[in-house]
């Protein structure tokens, strides 16, 4: 395939994201320059809109940009959430750098930088860009892991390092065997069992960044100790844009991938729901608690081909983003590093407003009704049990279950119990507000999904 | 323009009580709870009292016009029947939306100045406007399902009312009591629904028709169970003394005026079910006398105000019941519609007292605090009106339901029935006027209105207005309005004479002036002990079927649930935390450890897949 463009093409396809890296560049230099957080937070932020709007306003839906990405309206849609998640980060970030009294412009040129690798997997067609771009969204959290430079942040960054270094290298492994068995970088059916494998191996690697299991040994350990705005972002978006480049791999090589699939879904949330039982600090157990999510959101893989996976796994995707970075904005607040359950005894009546926050989101990961994690799991069972997958849905009833227990934990604490010592957190406004909308989203999601495929079908909206 | 009032007047309430749960929350997130008045409970109380004053006034503008029918929405939509959300106006619900919004508006206005300095303010208001908008569902609906609805509803508010003061055990446990009783009850009340659904294919009013005559008996005497449950008569008495731990205003709106008298309604509404001969209308009118004569009865042996004014309440509910036991069920109406401004304002005044005295209810206790002598003239003279009204005497509010009622008994039950209603006539007096003779007697009379020393105008006026309506109370000629449809024939005949009754009434009140208006009281040890411990039968019943019933489930949480259940779960729970702590300590440590686990992942994967 011979791509020619024009200069006008380029603009046209491209000129939202080259205009959000000059405004994130120009912010970067700036902030470095004046020694001010809050220039290069304000330009990365008007970088992101740039990028929103872009997601709503962008007129070529279907539109194959140079032969390698796929301008179809799940990229739209994931650009909107994944810029919407950006956002947040930023606004976390900025109150946990500050807090910290630290002058880090560049994390906040991260957050642009990674959201756009994010967004550009979620479109790509070949296994190159995606490649590339998966690097680029991965590079740039090893540096927002370190921004915080102490004990646990240099060890979370190190780990999370050099375990995507090495699943890359499986990447790039299977990569190879594929262009060995067809011939193309471009994401199509594996002509030969060595094909097979090379897929294989490039799904690891993806699998590996949205925290599945068996693949999930850095979770806990690089959620608990970087820094909670990271976590927001690795969290949310990683997970976001990991997910639906499986979904698109899924559906262009047209591989049956069952029993990949109910390896993953039984053992992550087997190894989520169980392992998040015995752990005594509040930011291990949303770690396998995002394990076992992982779990719950491979279950809706199971329907690929049928008609409305995607919708159900955006949905899930976007409001389980909105959940989690809802809960680890929260955490952020504190200034406690590690988070013990016996820390944030007595945080009701200290602080009201952000703990009932707290226990909307975390209520949320729960499944319970009134909120969106009941429908997104009831459309995870759903299309699993359409399929006739029966075991992975029983065992995932089960884990969701018993994770019932930890995540009422930390709400026992925070409203029954009282504080012995006082508790030292940081009240911010804009996160505040924030926090409020994304509970709000969480509230109308779950008692009106609709509201979100409705969504869905209008970005973009010129289409 | 009518269906307009009628929207209002149905979900007005609701809106007020809405209103106030935001201000709740708002006060309990940012942590504004206070003892003292402030904007946020001014505007709570102006919000509350318009919920209710507003579908007043507009109760009164659609009164007299014609009947009113609005559906609001198909709630139940089922196969083969529906059920509907819909108001009914006509004469009936237009007489008691009536007083129900009228003693209602005044109650929320004198509360506002009973509670002002309560921290519960808001809730006080919510829980308030709450329990009129269910009160309003039970009058305006036209089947069983919603009337359950309003049934509940008013049931919940009164259980939270009562136990408003959460903090004190015995207010609780009055709560909890009331609770209990009441579910007992309302068994009686599902059961009668259900029989209802199977034998006539619907829920509505009007398919009573459709009944079989066999078996009207079984519905009739189930729904009088809910009825009786939710009246407090018979054998359900035991909740309504104790549930005057709640705010005195709430004791007066909900259990003296209007909650109680559901049962009175529900009868009236459903006569086509009673008024069918089977008995199940004798049933109601011999529990609602006996009820009458014996609660009256256990009225003397009482020190606690309000306590005597509740075993009132029972006794006059009574007395509705019996009314609406005979083939005149106007005349139990009547008595509701003119009770509820005399017991109204006797509550009320007994809230004046505590107020002003520290809470003080015992009738000696308050009677060594002369409040007549410190210019509470508007308590003793209204609590005078009220219960010479309550007594029946020409021309106060009570006389003329009274005589209608006891008229229409003699009718139906002759000379029985004529000497039940003249016992229960006696007995009113007695335990009235020992109470009025042992606060108020031997005191000297100032005659000024001074409202400052009674509460101050917002709970003075109430007062004014509730006493000035169990004087004139006559004029609401309820039987004219109702007469036709339940039962009005023209004049009874053939009754005691009112003579008669006036001689049995001041008979009393003499009889009771020689025993206690001397400062003499019955003793209670020996004999008297018994009769102070109402005939031990509150310990009788509480044990009977409360102590039974919890020995049982005794018995099924210690081997049942202790042992079997517990153990399951324990067993279950011990074994998820040990797998958890298996795979937790998997995790973490060395870099390279955690490459090396993620590579057997991978080498395991990939051997299965």
């Amino acid at each position: 395939m011979e791509a020619s463009f024009t200069i006008r093409d380029l603009l046209e396809d491209w000129g939202a994201f080259i205009f959000s890296l000059i405004l994130g560049i120009s912010g970067l230099i700036l902030g470095r320059l004046l020694k001010k957080n809050i220039v290069s937070m304000i330009f990365n932020l008007f970088a992101l809109l740039t990028l929103l709007a872009f997601s709503i306003l962008y007129s070529g839906d279907g539109k194959e940009v140079f032969g390698i990405f796929e301008f179809d309206r799940f990229f739209f849609n994931s650009c909107f959430w994944i810029s919407v998640f950006g956002i947040i980060t930023l606004f976390v970030s900025f109150q946990e750098v500050s807090s910290k009294g630290e002058v880090f412009p560049e994390n906040f040129f991260f957050v642009l930088l990674s959201s756009l690798g994010a967004i550009l997997m979620t479109g790509s067609k070949d296994f190159l860009s995606l490649f590339i771009s998966k690097e680029l969204m991965s590079f740039n959290i090893y540096a927002m892991i370190y921004f915080i430079r102490d004990r646990y942040g240099v060890e979370s960054a190190f780990k999370y390092f050099i375990s995507s270094a090495l699943l890359s290298l499986f990447y790039l492994l299977g990569f190879s065997f594929f262009i060995i068995s067809n011939e193309t970088i471009f994401i199509s059916n594996p002509k030969s069992i060595l094909g097979i494998l090379g897929v294989y191996l490039v799904l690891f690697d993806l699998f590996f960044k949205s925290g599945s299991a068996p693949f999930h040994f850095w979770v806990p350990d690089v959620y608990q100790g970087a820094p909670s705005s990271t976590v927001v972002f690795a969290g949310s978006v990683v997970k976001f844009a990991s997910f639906l480049a499986i979904m698109r791999i899924f559906d262009l090589t047209g591989q049956n991938y069952k029993h990949l699939l109910e390896i993953i879904v039984i053992l992550s949330v087997i190894i989520g729901s169980l392992g998040g039982l015995v752990q005594k600090e509040l930011k291990r157990i949303l770690a396998y608690s995002s394990i076992a999510h992982s779990g719950f959101i491979s279950l809706l893989l199971f329907g690929t081909g049928s008609k409305d996976f995607k919708e159900f796994l955006l949905f899930y995707l976007a409001t389980y983003g909105i959940s989690f970075a809802g809960a680890f904005s929260v955490i952020s607040l504190f200034k406690n590093t590690l988070l013990y359950l016996e820390d944030i005894r007595g945080f009701s009546s200290a602080h009201r407003f952000f703990s009932l926050l707290l226990s909307v989101f975390l209520i949320t990961f729960t499944g319970l009704p009134l909120l969106s994690g009941f429908p997104s799991k009831y459309f995870a069972f759903f299309t699993a049990l359409s399929v006739k997958e029966v075991v992975p849905v029983i065992i995932s009833a089960i884990g969701s279950l018993i994770s019932l227990y930890f995540y009422f934990i930390p709400l026992v604490r925070t409203f029954m119990e009282s504080a012995e010592n006082k508790l030292d957190f940081n009240i911010n406004t804009f996160v505040g507000l924030i926090l409020m909308i994304l509970a709000f989203l969480s509230f109308v999601f779950g008692v009106y999904p609709d509201l979100f495929f409705i969504m869905t079908q209008k970005i973009p909206l010129f289409s | 323009m009518e269906s307009l009032s009628a929207i209002l007047i149905v979900f007005l309430p609701l809106a007020g009580a809405l209103i106030n749960l935001l201000l709740l929350s708002y006060e309990i997130l940012a942590k504004k709870e206070d003892e003292h008045l402030n904007p946020i409970k001014i505007f709570s109380g102006i919000v509350s009292c318009l919920a209710v004053a507003i579908p007043f006034l507009l109760s009164l503008s659609i009164f007299g016009k014609e009947t009113i029918r609005i559906e609001f929405f198909n709630w139940i939509p089922l196969e083969g029947y529906k059920i509907t959300f819909s108001a009914l106006f006509d004469n009936l619900s237009k007489v008691s939306l009536l007083y129900i919004t009228g003693v209602s508006s005044l109650i929320h206005i004198y509360s506002v100045g009973y509670m002002s300095h309560d921290r519960g303010f808001i809730r006080y208001f919510m829980l308030l406007n709450l329990f009129v908008f269910f009160m309003i569902q039970i009058v305006v609906s036209e089947n069983l399902v919603q009337i359950f609805l309003g049934w509940e509803g008013v049931g919940l508010c009164s259980y939270a009312l009562i136990g408003f003061w959460y903090s004190g055990y015995e207010n609780a446990r009055a709560g909890f009591k009331a609770f209990i009783v009441n579910r007992v009850g309302d068994f009686g009340f599902l059961v009668g629904i259900a029989l209802f659904l199977i034998y006539t294919g619907g829920v509505d009013y009007s398919l009573t028709k459709n009944l079989p005559s066999d078996k009207v008996f079984f519905v009739a005497l189930a729904l009088s169970m809910g009825a009786m449950g939710k009246s407090a008569q018979g054998p359900f008495w035991l909740w309504l003394p104790d549930a005057m731990r709640g705010p005195t205003p709430v004791s007066a709106l909900i259990h003296a005026a209007t909650m109680v008298t559901a049962g009175v309604y529900m009868v009236v509404r459903l006569q086509d079910l009673f008024s069918f001969p089977s008995g199940a209308s004798d049933f109601v009118f011999w529990i609602g006398t006996i009820t009458s004569i014996l609660m009256g009865f256990f009225g003397i042996f009482e020190r606690d105000i309000k306590r005597i004014l509740a075993f009132s309440t029972l006794s006059q509910l009574g007395l509705m019941f019996a009314g609406a036991g005979t083939s005149f069920k106007y005349t139990g109406m009547f008595h509701v519609f003119e009770h509820s401004f005399f017991k109204a304002a006797l509550f009320l005044i007994s809230g004046i007292l505590m107020h002003e005295f520290e809470n003080e209810t015992d009738i000696y206790k308050l009677k060594e605090k002369k409040p007549l002598e410190k210019g509470m003239t508007l308590s003793a003279l209204g609590f005078l009106i009220s219960a010479l009204a309550m007594s029946g005497v020409f021309p106060l509010s009570g006389y003329w339901s009274k005589e209608s009622i006891i008229q229409a008994v003699s009718h139906d039950f002759g000379h029985t029935g004529s000497i039940l209603m003249l016992i229960a006539s006696f007995i009113t007096p007695l335990y009235m006027f020992r109470a009025y003779f042992i606060v108020f007697g031997n005191q000297k009379f100032k005659l000024s209105f001074s409202p400052s020393h009674e509460g101050g105008y917002l709970m003075f006026i109430p007062v004014l207005v509730l006493v000035i309506l169990s004087v004139i109370g006559g004029i609401f000629d309820v039987g004219g309005w109702l007469g036709k449809e339940y039962g009005y024939q023209g004049e009874i005949h053939g009754g005691v004479s009112p003579v008669v009754v006036h001689v049995v009434v001041f008979l009393s009140v003499f009889i009771s002036y020689i025993i206690w208006g001397r400062g003499k009281e019955i003793p209670e040890s020996g004999a008297g002990k018994i009769l102070w411990r109402k005939l031990y039968l509150n310990e009788i019943e509480e044990y009977s079927f409360i102590g039974s019933a919890v020995a049982l489930m005794k018995l099924i949480y210690s081997f049942a649930e202790r042992i079997i259940v517990e153990g399951f779960y324990l067993f279950l729970s011990v074994l998820a935390r040990v797998i958890g702590y298996a795979i937790a300590s998997a995790h973490g440590g060395e870099p390279v450890r955690i490459l090396f686990l993620i590579i057997l992942g991978i080498t395991f994967v990939l051997f299965i897949v």
